[in-house]
């Protein structure tokens, strides 16, 4: 299912909500339930590009939390807490009598539920509990979670233990995406100031520490629009960094080593003396600060994956 | 030793009505903590946390204080505090409840954490499922900006503090905190390696803490009340309130705020006794990953210490109480169908193991136990316990490694019947030893009889 312009629009401002583009990738999805009702291949690659991610990327997220769902299934979603305290209390009974009724877990009639068995909903002392696109009901007898269902099946849930009538599913989920929030805008130029700062925080991967200013940082972020505002490239924040020469890259990326390690030396010299406090529990955090420049052994392999073309193809073969 | 019993000191404005609006808030002390705070160095907010002997509410019961003293200071970059709401632990609903009734007290709290480490941006990682805590959280955190006590200049102060209110999407595991900082990156929330700890390098490889909801909501009042007033409840060792959350086979369970050192036979009682007709028989302190404790322990007092030396953790404060009509084999085999469905997939050992965990559960459990499986289920555990990335493989292995000790000829009366003596599960006999249809290196079994199966399946002899 095609993305709306609409939802192109929310998305680009949740992206700039964060230090860090990536970290929009939850609320992306968010509001791709939003969008379609569930996450189909296009939501997937409709993250991917927002994000400058590859689809597995963001398939590999999206499958792994289990509010996302892959297969539409109509208007509201149906969760029964099965573990002990709720299981004991006739959660588990409940549960299999919703999936006998619906013949499966999903029930396109009506207004179309999906049933799930939740986790524990942290409500137990409500057991057992039942959610309705994630409004509260419980303790529930065994006969009122089944009006329960026909009400949701319906289109008519009554309201829940906050006193809220849930709304179909597509709204809660664009309230879980942040777009109802009224103070995003607090949050875009907190997160801008951040990331062009002159030491701005990293986009952590297994592979590389790489401030977001830099070229191979956070190209869809802010960070990447720093970059391009000093390197002179590029157009607006969603112009994106695969518009830019391969070429050029590299030399702004060597260039940019070279303000790294500048910042590293001053770190260093800035260092105030005897501030770190001597404790054992964890032994990291208590030495200086050290720049990943500076960082022995494990990060400097790290580092060697960016260098790959120089010094650490060297490194390789005297390996 | 202070006071022991029901405390009204975190919840105390539970029970007022609209107090998750500011102007009432405010009116009943809301927000002063941070007026307190503004006044004092970063250095000495922390050794009042750390004077007040405040530790973790999350489940470690690390101390506040010292956490927060170890963020790094000197890497020039942003500090970040984050906000572990992800709360998730089966058995326990005490965050859940702060946010609803209380938002701003969690706002505050992030405020006066964020000026006790120099951070300038706070995240709230809440669980997805809590729609109405995130309703009233954001409403609270719109107040606060309009009322001028986030953002650019704090009550005038000239610093700065942001807060983001991040929903997640499901996942225990992002309770960790490591997984949890993965998660705010938006990655699949695998727990780290440590070291690197978040203090050095956590969100964004940036100096970070993770902290509780109850723990960062407590330190607005130590502040405006004094160290003094916090350490009349409670232990040296482990003082202060503690929001319970009490469950189970109990008259009247629900949320409770009660001074640690209460004894667990005391909280029974709060939370309104035993339901007609069933008999105390075991508790689990802390949530799902603690060991399990028979009603024998149930005199022991509720302390970080004291639970240590009866066998168990504190944990999260979720005391779950099962009566003698409950089957210990089911209870656990519930737990370990949890971690199963929840474990990450990252450590081999967990997430394998979590499988073989719940197969052999299933089979005690319906009557198709086999006299080895006691001992395979402690093997198991062994080498999962201590060979995993983070604690939630720990956790799994705690209430079948304590029921196992303290329940044994329940797990052997499964055995000798053929059946749960209790009932809670029929007992079936199409239950193959393996439910895996093909590969696995373990030979499906033929259903096995109610004895000991005449077959011994491949490489068990």
């Amino acid at each position: 299912m095609p993305i709306s312009d609409a939802t192109r629009a929310d998305a680009a401002k949740l992206v700039q909500r964060y230090p860090v583009a990536r970290s929009a990738l939850l609320p992306l999805l968010h509001l791709v339930m939003s969008d379609e009702g569930y996450v189909s291949e296009d939501g997937i690659a409709f993250c991917a590009e927002m994000l400058g991610l590859t689809k597995a990327e963001v398939g590999s997220v999206s499958t792994f939390y289990t509010m996302y769902k892959r297969e539409p299934f109509g208007d509201y979603l149906l969760s029964v807490c099965t573990n002990p305290t709720c299981a004991i209390a006739g959660g588990q009974r409940i549960y299999d009598s919703y999936v006998e009724r619906c013949g499966g877990s999903i029930d396109r009639d009506g207004s179309g539920v999906m049933v799930e068995h939740a986790e524990c909903l942290a409500f137990c002392d409500a057991a057992p509990v039942v959610q309705v696109n994630y409004e509260m009901y419980g303790p529930l007898e065994h006969d009122q979670a089944m009006e329960l269902l026909d009400q949701a099946k319906a289109g008519d849930p009554p309201a829940s233990r906050s006193g809220e009538v849930p709304p179909d599913i597509r709204s809660v989920h664009r309230e879980f995406a942040g777009m109802e929030d009224t103070f995003g805008e607090h949050l875009i130029e907190a997160s801008r100031r951040q990331a062009s700062s002159a030491n701005p925080p990293a986009y952590r991967s297994g592979e590389t520490e790489l401030p977001v200013s830099h070229p191979g940082g956070d190209p869809m972020g802010h960070g990447g629009a720093a970059f391009r505002e000093l390197s002179g490239f590029g157009g607006g924040p969603s112009d994106g960094f695969g518009s830019i020469e391969a070429a050029v890259i590299e030399e702004v990326a060597e260039g940019g080593r070279g303000v790294d390690q500048q910042l590293a030396a001053q770190a260093t010299v800035d260092q105030p003396a005897g501030e770190a406090p001597a404790t054992e529990e964890q032994p990291t955090s208590t030495g200086p600060a050290t720049p990943p420049e500076a960082e022995p052994a494990d990060e400097a392999t790290d580092e060697g994956a960016d260098e790959a073309t120089d010094e650490g193809a060297d490194g390789a073969e005297e390996a | 030793m202070g006071a022991t019993g029901i405390a009204s000191a975190m919840s105390f404005r539970y029970d007022i009505e609209d107090a998750h609006e500011i102007d009432v808030y405010e009116q009943h002390g809301g927000y002063e903590g941070v007026r307190v705070a503004l006044d004092m160095e970063p250095s000495a907010i922390i050794d009042t946390v750390k004077e007040s002997g405040l530790r973790g509410r999350g489940g470690a019961g690390f101390p506040t204080g010292m956490k927060w003293s170890f963020v790094a200071q000197d890497t020039g970059r942003p500090i970040y505090i984050v906000c572990n709401a992800d709360e998730g632990e089966p058995g326990t609903f005490k965050d859940r409840p702060l946010m609803e009734e209380d938002p701003h007290q969690l706002v505050e709290g992030m405020i006066v954490g964020g000026l006790a480490i120099n951070s300038e941006h706070g995240f709230i990682y809440l669980r997805g499922e809590f729609r109405h805590a995130g309703r009233r959280l954001a409403r609270a955190i719109a107040q606060a900006y309009e009322k001028g006590y986030l953002g650019a200049d704090v009550m005038g102060s000239g610093r700065r503090f942001d807060l983001t209110l991040h929903r997640a999407a499901g996942a225990y595991i992002c309770g960790e905190e490591t997984a949890l900082l993965d998660s705010l990156e938006g990655r699949r929330g695998q727990p780290r390696l440590r070291p690197p700890f978040p203090a050095a390098k956590g969100l964004y490889s940036c100096p970070t803490t993770v902290n509780n909801v109850e723990s960062i909501a407590a330190v607005p009042f130590i502040l405006r009340h004094g160290v003094e007033w916090w350490r009349q409840w409670g232990t040296e060792k482990s003082p202060g309130p503690k929001l319970m959350s009490i469950s189970g086979e109990v008259n009247a369970p629900g949320n409770y705020e009660v001074a640690l050192g209460t004894t667990v036979d005391d909280m029974v009682e709060i939370a309104g006794g035993m339901r007609e007709g069933r008999e105390f028989k075991f508790f689990c302190p802390g949530g799902s990953s603690t060991p399990i404790l028979p009603a024998t322990l149930g005199g022991t007092a509720y302390t970080f210490e004291d639970v240590q030396e009866a066998g168990s953790l504190l944990g999260t404060g979720a005391l779950m109480i099962y009566s003698d009509q409950t089957c210990v084999v089911d209870v656990v085999w519930g737990w370990t169908r949890f971690y199963e469905h929840e474990s990450c997939g990252k450590c081999t050992p967990c997430r394998e193991g979590s499988y073989w965990l719940s197969q052999i559960y299933q089979r005690l459990e319906t009557g198709n136990g086999r006299e080895e499986d006691l001992e395979l289920l402690e093997d198991l555990c062994d080498n999962i316990f201590g060979r995993v990335f983070c604690a939630l493989g720990d956790g799994m292995t705690s209430p079948i490694v304590s029921s196992l000790k303290h329940f044994r000829d329940e797990y052997r009366a499964h055995l000798r019947e053929g059946r749960c003596p209790l009932g809670a599960t029929e007992p079936r006999r199409d239950i193959e030893v393996t439910q895996i249809s093909s590969g696995g290196g373990y030979e499906p079994a033929p259903p096995a009889t109610p004895q000991v199966p005449a077959t011994e399946p491949a490489g068990q002899a």
